[in-house]
């Protein structure tokens, strides 16, 4: 790595904690030693020719009763030990590979969200910021017993492109419904959703991909502690010449553990949908559960995309099965709602909500799935 | 080969929850005993046990078959003793079809390394289908596999008239059955009926009890017996539902 | 665990579990000694009195075999020593045509493994494959007088050069994969089908060959070509005596169906566990041609198998039908299948059984690829596992890319240990846990079995009882 990115990471890093600074630079410093795939490389390139280290300016607004909701180099000072053992270590780990790395050396902002134990927090924690400069990163850790709902749209304006980063870590029978529906500006971004999680921890996970852009997300959860669940329920929408792929894992390390996999996604037009979900039962993981549902729709006769569902299974007494799908609108389907009046785009439009809904329907709040049904509408009807 | 149950007690293994709570009941050889009762009771896990299902745990009492010590043995043990529970949930078994299994089963209990003759099994079964008013290719499908709610059961009868246990105990056999199966099953029961032949019958509806008419009838409620009575008590129940009973069971009075 | 504890282990479970654990003290007339050098591929050419541009294709396949490395995915193979293997044997100098041409020893392997006692009218004609080589040849007169071809793929070379000609490697590259260039380089033995135009080969045609002497690489090649609207039945079934060295078994199998045809290849591998079944099974379909896998993976100790289909011509069907069972902790079956969608309106079917016990592994490794020109495909998969104890594992990895939109693809996989309550209701009926465990287990390979000529389904049926002796508690 040239030295003057160096300079520039230890120059950005003035004024923060000594060991946040020693870290960010310790990442710029090995980056170059770690793994790198393709996807990866073309993002951090563009960061490298033109890394932008400003830090984004977010004001404290309020202070919540309760938990804390600071802008992580804020928190980084208030709340070292936390933040320091936390940030970028289990969940999405900054050694991992070369782009975790830069996105920490090259960090521009992000949130603290910490519910301490015993708190139910009965509002929905909305994450919701224009993030100028690329990297973008929130960790939230919730404590035992636990409960919180947050809701991340955040809008990334940089033309580079941009990773967001989410680590959420949960105590022991915390329980975290986590919504995510984010837009980008730049052609080709980053999505990372990590989590950990203790003994009976619930982690519900509804990600919304209408974003119009190129997309590579990796959405991941580790049910470490014993009981603990993750349920990942996933839509998408690609058009035009989009490519968006989406990678989704759950390790089952503790017993009686379950992950659930539900992604239903659409494609039109030449765009590119793929759904790779993974699910491990590690052994003496007994009486697990893994269940996958990859499922894609093509509209048109030049879309298409790929479902690998993976399963890797160690231990016996458990409980998994996968389920994948790529097919068309049912031709019968299509020529009823015609023979109704509908024209073809409407009927067209119909069916992907028909498709979609399902997955939807399964987000409890009634709020975010209007809202997510509306995102869904204008991302069908505006060509 | 009188079934003696003596202050059963059980529990589900995975919650600890106990359904059973000191059951005790008696089917002399021969005879035919109903348990009747309200959802939830403990009917259906009273048999469970006594088969040996595996979700549930037995934390006090004794279950002898004919003086025999039945709780000590393995689930085919019990079979090989004589006992046989058609199911309120039968498994399907894909790939395996239903006259093999028969003929496996009947095999299992025949003396070591008897077989029973091909000629004589096709016969008893095309018997037993006709009886039961089945279709002939019952038996050249998969083991329940896609068999209906009714046809599960009436293929529940069929192996036990094959199998010709000594105590055959039915749960909740008629659910599912419309009134002529109801009575074609019914059918199939009372031709087992012989000095050496008991039967413990859980019922849903007390119509079945018109068919098969009951030695002894049992009242269950929260997981013991609380009364028992002579075949009029089906009577008496049509008329006044459980709730009596219910309260017997409140007040700590039970047979 | 080290190489003497992985041959201590191999040897105790063979005396424990397999029953073909014999094998003849046959010297082989002739060897090539141990290891492979360009003079050996040569050597082997000269003995066979080979045409030059078979020569040629063997130098060129041997070349590329030198550049080329072990694949990047899958069981381990780095105990598999190709220098140490003796890559050709002839047992005998000349290829019988009756049974009585046939060497004694021989014919007392044969009937061990029950080959005379297989009824004579399910066998069109026999070609038993001894060390790398076909003892035994007969062609039945009703085949050849209808123009089918059916003999070794060395005679075939000798005789019908301009057919193997054409086909030979056109399927399988040698840059394929290490062992596809290692089996193009010094293959030797193999069988060769040819039906000609609208004939329907009415009984399955069958083959029967296995591995002797330590350290023999078996690279049977072979050829299967089924002209328009004719159709055959090809089963092939091998087992394999137990060694303390380890075997490596690399075939390379090409088929090509022409337009309307029909083929149906089946295969029990039974090999003992110190064998390394590292198979490529390719098939290219042409227009409304059927392909047909039929594959059971029962044996050795490492099994590397993914039989595709090339749908190339319109309205092509490929299916696969597959077991593979996974007996014990040195045992590692890592089998699927390919099917690529190249043309419109093709069809493909995937239904694989997996099995594992006793610290095996048996992993699914499949794909289904519909390309540009695949208009109006489907297909489907369908991947279930039983993995009926703690020390075993199993991983399902499908690949299902689609290159259009107007297709459907299906793809469903089930992972579980055997069913308790499938098991209770079994046992409630008298059967014990052994015999309520064998008949789930022979229910859930049932679609297989069904599939399969008599003696096979019920060899196969023994087979399974007997690995499933004392799987219990």
């Amino acid at each position: 790595m040239k030295p003057e990115l160096l300079n520039q990471v230890q120059a950005a890093t003035q004024g923060q904690p000594d060991w946040l600074r020693k870290k960010r630079q310790l990442a710029m410093m090995m980056a170059q030693e770690l793994p790198v795939t393709d996807h990866q490389q073309t993002v951090l390139k563009k960061w490298l020719q033109n890394p932008q280290l400003d830090i984004n300016d977010e004001q404290v607004t309020t202070t919540p009763n309760g938990y804390v909701n600071l802008p992580i180099f804020l928190a980084a000072q208030q709340y070292p030990e936390l933040v320091q053992e936390n940030l970028m270590e289990k969940a999405i780990n900054w050694q991992a590979n070369q782009l975790n790395a830069l996105h920490l050396a090259f960090l521009n902002g992000g949130r603290f969200v910490y519910v301490p134990n015993n708190t139910v927090v009965d509002q929905p924690i909305e994450l919701q910021a224009t993030v100028s400069g690329c990297n973008y990163h929130n960790l939230i850790i919730v404590g035992a017993n636990s409960q919180v709902t947050i809701i991340e749209n955040e809008a990334a304006s940089d033309q580079r492109p941009s990773y967001l980063g989410t680590e959420l870590l949960l105590g022991d029978s915390a329980q975290v419904n986590y919504y995510q529906s984010n837009t980008f500006t730049a052609g080709h971004n980053w999505e990372s959703v990590r989590a950990y999680q203790a003994g009976d921890s619930l982690l519900n996970i509804y990600s919304a991909f209408f974003d119009r852009h190129h997309l590579d997300a990796d959405y991941h959860a580790n049910l470490d502690g014993d009981g603990s669940h993750a349920n990942f329920k996933m839509v998408g929408i690609a058009t035009h010449d989009q490519v968006q792929d989406i990678h989704t894992r759950i390790d089952n390390h503790g017993l009686h553990t379950d992950g659930e996999i539900l992604q239903n996604g659409v494609v039109k037009d030449q765009a590119i949908l793929n759904f790779h979900a993974v699910g491990k039962i590690y052994q003496g993981a007994h009486q697990s559960a893994s269940n996958q549902e990859s499922r894609l729709l093509t509209l048109t006769a030049a879309s298409h995309g790929e479902a690998d569902p993976v399963l890797l299974i160690e231990d016996n007494d458990v409980n998994a099965g996968h389920a994948a799908s790529i097919g068309q609108v049912n031709p019968d389907q299509l020529y009823y709602l015609q023979s109704r009046g509908l024209t073809l785009m409407e009927a067209e439009i119909l069916l992907t909500k028909g498709f979609l809904l399902p997955v939807i329907e399964k987000f409890p709040d009634q709020q975010l799935r209007d809202q997510t049904i509306n995102e869904l509408l204008e991302r069908l009807e505006v060509q | 080969m009188t079934l003696v149950v003596k202050n059963l007690h059980a529990i589900v293994k995975e919650t600890g929850e106990e359904i059973l709570k000191g059951v005790d009941l008696t089917v002399p050889t021969g005879e035919v005993h109903a348990i009747m009762g309200p959802n939830g009771n403990g009917k259906s896990t009273l048999v469970s046990t006594i088969m040996g299902y595996p979700a549930y745990e037995v934390t006090a009492g004794t279950v002898t078959f004919d003086g025999e010590d039945v709780l000590s043995k393995s689930v085919t043990e019990r079979a090989q003793l004589g006992l046989f529970l058609g199911m309120q949930y039968p498994a399907e078994i894909p790939g395996v079809k239903n006259i093999d299994f028969i003929r496996q089963a009947m095999n299992a209990t025949q003396p070591e390394g008897q077989t029973v003759p091909v000629l004589e099994f096709l016969q008893q079964l095309n018997e037993a289908k006709q009886l039961l008013k089945m279709p002939d290719d019952i038996t050249d499908r998969y083991l329940n596999v896609g068999f209906s709610g009714g046809e599960k059961k009436r293929n529940e009868v069929l192996q036990m008239m094959m199998l010709k246990p000594k105590l055959a105990i039915l749960d909740e056999i008629d659910s599912g059955l419309d009134i002529d199966a109801l009575r074609i099953v019914a059918n199939g029961i009372n031709h087992m009926r012989t000095p050496q032949f008991s039967a413990l019958l859980i019922t849903h509806y007390e119509r079945l009890l018109e068919y098969v008419k009951p030695d002894r009838i049992h009242v269950m409620v929260d997981g013991r017996v609380v009364q028992s009575g002579g075949p009029e008590l089906a009577d008496e129940l049509e008329k006044g539902g459980y709730a009596q009973f219910e309260q017997m069971s409140k007040d700590g009075v039970h047979e | 665990m080290s190489q003497e504890d992985d041959k201590k282990a191999i040897q105790q479970f063979s005396k424990e579990h397999y029953e073909y654990g014999f094998h003849d003290d046959i010297k082989p007339i002739f060897s090539t000694g141990v290891g492979l050098t360009e003079e050996t591929v040569r050597e082997i050419s000269r003995r066979k009195h080979e045409p030059e541009w078979m020569l040629n294709i063997r130098l060129n396949a041997y070349h590329q075999y030198l550049k080329m490395k072990l694949p990047n995915f899958g069981p381990d193979l780095t105990k598999l020593d190709l220098s140490q293997l003796r890559y050709f044997q002839r047992p005998t100098d000349h290829v019988a045509r009756s049974w009585s041409d046939v060497p004694e020893e021989m014919k007392t392997t044969f009937e061990k493994m029950g080959v005379p006692e297989a009824e004579r009218q399910y066998l069109a004609g026999a070609t038993a494959q001894y060390e790398s080589e076909v003892v035994y040849a007969n062609l039945k007169r009703d085949l050849a007088s209808h123009g089918i071809l059916f003999m070794d793929t060395d005679t075939a070379v000798q005789k019908y050069p301009e057919i193997v000609k054409k086909y030979f490697a056109k399927l399988v590259h040698p840059d394929d994969n290490i062992f596809a260039a290692l089996n193009t380089a010094v293959w030797s033995g193999g069988t060769f089908i040819y039906v000609p135009k609208g004939v329907h080969v009415d009984e399955p045609l069958q083959s029967f060959f296995r591995i002797n002497a330590e350290n023999t690489g078996q690279f049977e090649r072979t050829l299967i070509v089924v002209d328009e609207d004719a159709s055959v039945n090809y089963v092939e079934g091998c087992t394999a005596p137990v060694y303390s060295e380890d075997s490596l078994h690399a075939a390379v199998v090409e088929v090509f169906v022409k337009p309307r045809g029909f083929c149906r290849y089946t295969t029990i591998q039974n090999w003992s566990p110190n064998v390394y079944s590292l198979e490529t099974k390719r098939a290219v379909a042409d227009e409304n041609a059927v392909m047909e896998w039929v594959d059971g993976n029962l044996g050795s100790k490492v099994t590397m198998k993914y039989p595709s289909v090339y749908l190339r011509g319109r309205g092509a069907k490929g299916t696969m039908l597959s077991i593979a069972f996974a007996n014990g902790k040195v045992v590692d079956q890592d089998t699927g299948a390919r099917m690529i969608h190249q043309a419109p309106e093709t069809s493909s079917t995937i239904i694989s059984k997996s099995l594992c016990r006793a610290g095996g592994v048996c992993d699914y490794r499949g794909e289904v690829k519909m390309d540009e020109n695949a208009h109006g495909s489907s297909s489907h998969v369908e991947c279930d596992t039983i993995i009926m104890d703690d020390d075993s594992s199993s991983d399902t990895i499908p690949l299902n890319k689609v290159a259009v939109g107007d297709v459907a693809m299906e793809h469903e996989a089930k992972v579980s240990k055997v069913s308790e309550e499938e098991l209770y209701y079994l046992m409630s009926r008298g059967l014990s846990e052994e015999e309520a465990t064998k008949m789930i287990v022979m229910g859930f390979i049932e679609p297989f079995t069904k599939q399969l000529p008599m003696e096979y389904a019920v060899e196969l049926n023994r087979l399974i009882d007997f690995q499933m002796e004392g799987s219990v508690g």
